[in-house]
């Protein structure tokens, strides 16, 4: 749309070259948009009446098809000559022409990702000191190897847990001498666990201040998880089960031993009801819904039984309403109830203030 | 595929953390386990630049008809390898009316499709009716209706060989004829969604020879007439370098009544045609540049008749010049 003129310029440009060639293909002359870029044209000047309504005159459906199509193909023939005009690269495939970025704008399918990368601890401490990252070769020659060996990774130069003699300190108490190896896998394991833990700090860190945006798209917040001000989590309940929830890891294996408690002491004849005394067993409680039942012989209780359900039922029907929001017919009722009540008090006292000037 | 990782992010200490655990900050992230699952979700994950297909979700309202079914078939044929096809009715589905997008939304989201078409016939209300739509992050977008004029409708099956000369999937060349393309919002919407469905994956270079189909749309006067046409093209020599162009019919060919419009919400609009500004190159003054290795430049010079204006102003000077040039 925006482009004609610009296509027009080049087709002026050129014009003594193309305007022969455009002549014998028997291209559109008129004026036209053409966005090379999408292959798509747009012929926008007002249709002939007499070629393409069917309203107007004895035009038929079949001629009308055949003007489309002559029309198009008048149309087309400004495409192509513009393709062809375009810069080209042969192949063994055949002759490509280099198609400029398309120019009708579309919109897209996904949100544009977010420009800026939040920051790691150790990114904003370089930017506070000035430290700028330094390209270092990949391959580093080992000394005592003789041989050319990668920086990191596998097979890498200088690995500490592939050395095989390491001077160590005898001990002058028997059976505690360290063993070089094994500490060097100790420290390697603590090196690992800590790159970890600060990995793990750093996305903590960019979901709490951008959200779950600036999570990369291979990891997701679980459902029922969230930050602190995502109170809508779920949280509680469902972290204990799925073990997704607020503090998942350390609440879940205390849950779990908990759980496995539980199961122990109840997996008895009597389901742990005649257990040998443990002490601390009276704490173990099962997790999840437990169903009581009412008696169907005690008389005595029954009656105030049912009311206490009832009551509860209400009481619990009633607190759903109130958390859910407002409801609007209740708060309605109360509040004509309550103008209601104060239009009767104002008459009674005028009334009363009345009597009481006649008196 | 997916595995739960914990993530604890404490505020202050990370030796507080596990006796206050309402004080940390704590998150439960899904990281995918497996390379192959990992692969799968970056694939469809949001990109800076989207060159990929849109993919088009064809399927079908409460009652469908003999047309619209096969011109689901005809489109799922133009649109081969970038199309998501369901076959079930879905009466749930009403993409105008609030809440009968729900379904389509969740449908949009599983299949990774960014357009539909969705095929509803209702014989008195709106007889075979199609409409073309555009999802923007798995919620409708805009969307276009248009109701079949069942007698004009030919599939592509009907034209026989002609079809036969095109490469399956290739890369349409679009065209819309009809003044009302520019001055009717309803159409221009059209036909922004008929080039977005259609346009396939964006490309930095083609194949002369590929390019081997067109479908031609054109609004009547009437500004509610749409006729569909799609042809195959073939080069034909001209006696110049150019070829000369030849179109043959292949279908799908319908003629339209254009129906309800939706067009998208202002700030959906702006929020959808954000460009990345890094990945547009700023065009530097004056050059331009000419295929690959040529660059012309422009440069600015002064005037150069400083000197030369003092001379014109002698009178003698300025006789003589205008007597040299009669």
């Amino acid at each position: 749309m925006r482009d004609d003129e610009n296509n027009n310029e080049s087709h002026n440009k050129n014009r003594l070259r193309i305007e022969t060639t455009l002549e014998a293909t028997e291209a559109y002359t008129g004026a036209v948009d053409v966005d090379v870029g999408n292959l798509l044209v747009s012929e926008t000047s007002v249709l002939e009446r007499e070629k393409f309504s069917l309203t107007v005159g004895s035009l038929t459906r079949e001629e009308r098809d055949e003007n489309i199509k002559a029309h198009a193909r008048d149309v087309l023939q400004r495409l192509v000559s513009d393709l062809f005009a375009l810069p080209s690269e042969s192949d063994v495939n055949g002759r490509f022409a280099l198609l400029p970025p398309g120019e009708t704008k579309f919109p897209r399918s996904l949100p544009l990702p977010s420009m800026e990368k939040p920051k790691t601890k150790w990114e904003q401490f370089a930017e506070e000191k000035g430290i700028k990252k330094r390209k270092r070769s990949k391959m580093v020659f080992d000394e005592q190897q003789d041989e050319w060996k990668r920086r990191h990774g596998y097979d890498r130069a200088k690995d500490s847990t592939k050395i095989a003699i390491v001077e160590a300190k005898l001990s002058s108490r028997a059976g505690q001498t360290e063993d070089p190896f094994l500490k060097e896998r100790k420290d390697k394991k603590a090196r690992v666990e800590k790159n970890e833990m600060q990995r793990r700090r750093n996305l903590g860190e960019q979901v709490k201040e951008k959200g779950a945006a600036a999570l990369p798209a291979t990891l997701r917040l679980a459902i029922g998880a969230g930050s602190n001000n995502n109170s809508s989590g779920g949280g509680g309940k469902k972290g204990g089960d799925n073990g997704g929830g607020v503090g998942a890891k350390s609440l879940k294996s205390k849950q779990l031993v908990k759980d496995v408690q539980y199961k122990v002491a109840t997996s008895t004849a009597s389901v742990g009801k005649f257990n040998a005394p443990i002490p601390g067993d009276e704490k173990i409680k099962a997790r999840g819904k437990r169903r009581s039942f009412a008696s169907n012989t005690d008389d005595k209780n029954t009656k105030a039984q049912e009311k206490a359900f009832v009551e509860k039922l209400i009481k619990r029907e009633k607190s759903k309403k109130t958390s859910e929001g407002v409801d609007v017919g209740l708060a309605a009722k109360k509040m004509q109830k309550e103008q209601e009540t104060e239009k009767r008090e104002g008459k009674k006292q005028k009334l009363m203030s009345k009597n009481k000037k006649k008196k | 595929m997916v595995a739960a990782v914990s993530i604890s992010a404490p505020e202050t200490n990370t030796n507080d953390s596990s006796r206050n655990i309402s004080q940390t900050h704590h998150l439960a992230v899904k990281a995918a386990k497996t390379n192959k699952g990992k692969r799968a979700i970056e694939k469809n994950a949001p990109r800076r630049k989207e060159v990929a297909a849109k993919t088009l979700m064809l399927l079908h309202g409460a009652v469908t008809s003999e047309v619209l079914k096969s011109l689901i078939n005809d489109l799922s044929q133009m649109k081969y390898g970038e199309n998501h096809k369901m076959n079930r009715k879905n009466p749930g589905i009403r993409p105008f009316e609030g809440g009968g997008e729900v379904s389509l939304e969740f449908f949009a989201e599983k299949s990774h499709s960014a357009t539909f078409a969705f095929a509803n016939h209702q014989k008195k209300k709106r007889p075979h009716a199609i409409t073309f739509g555009r999802f923007y992050n798995h919620k409708i977008y805009d969307c276009v209706e248009m109701m079949v004029n069942g007698e004009t409708f030919v599939p592509i099956i009907k034209f026989g060989n002609a079809a036969a000369s095109t490469t399956i999937g290739s890369k349409p060349c679009m065209m819309f004829l009809g003044d009302k393309f520019e001055t009717d919002a309803n159409l221009r919407q059209l036909k922004n969604v008929f080039a977005d469905v259609f346009r396939g994956r964006v490309v930095s270079r083609i194949n002369l020879k590929g390019i081997d189909r067109a479908i031609v749309i054109t609004a009547l006067e009437d500004g509610k007439t749409i006729l569909f046409r799609q042809f195959a093209i073939k080069y034909k020599k001209s006696g110049t370098r150019l070829p000369k162009v030849h179109l043959e019919e292949m279908g799908p060919r319908f003629d339209a009544t254009l129906g309800r419009v939706k067009l998208p919400p202002p700030d959906v609009e702006r929020e959808a045609m954000r460009v990345d500004k890094t990945l547009v190159k700023e065009e530097k003054a004056n050059a331009l540049s000419q295929g690959i290795s040529d660059k012309v430049g422009k440069i600015y010079v002064h005037k150069q008749t400083e000197g030369l204006d003092e001379i014109n102003r002698r009178k003698s000077l300025k006789g003589g010049l205008k007597k040299k040039e009669k």
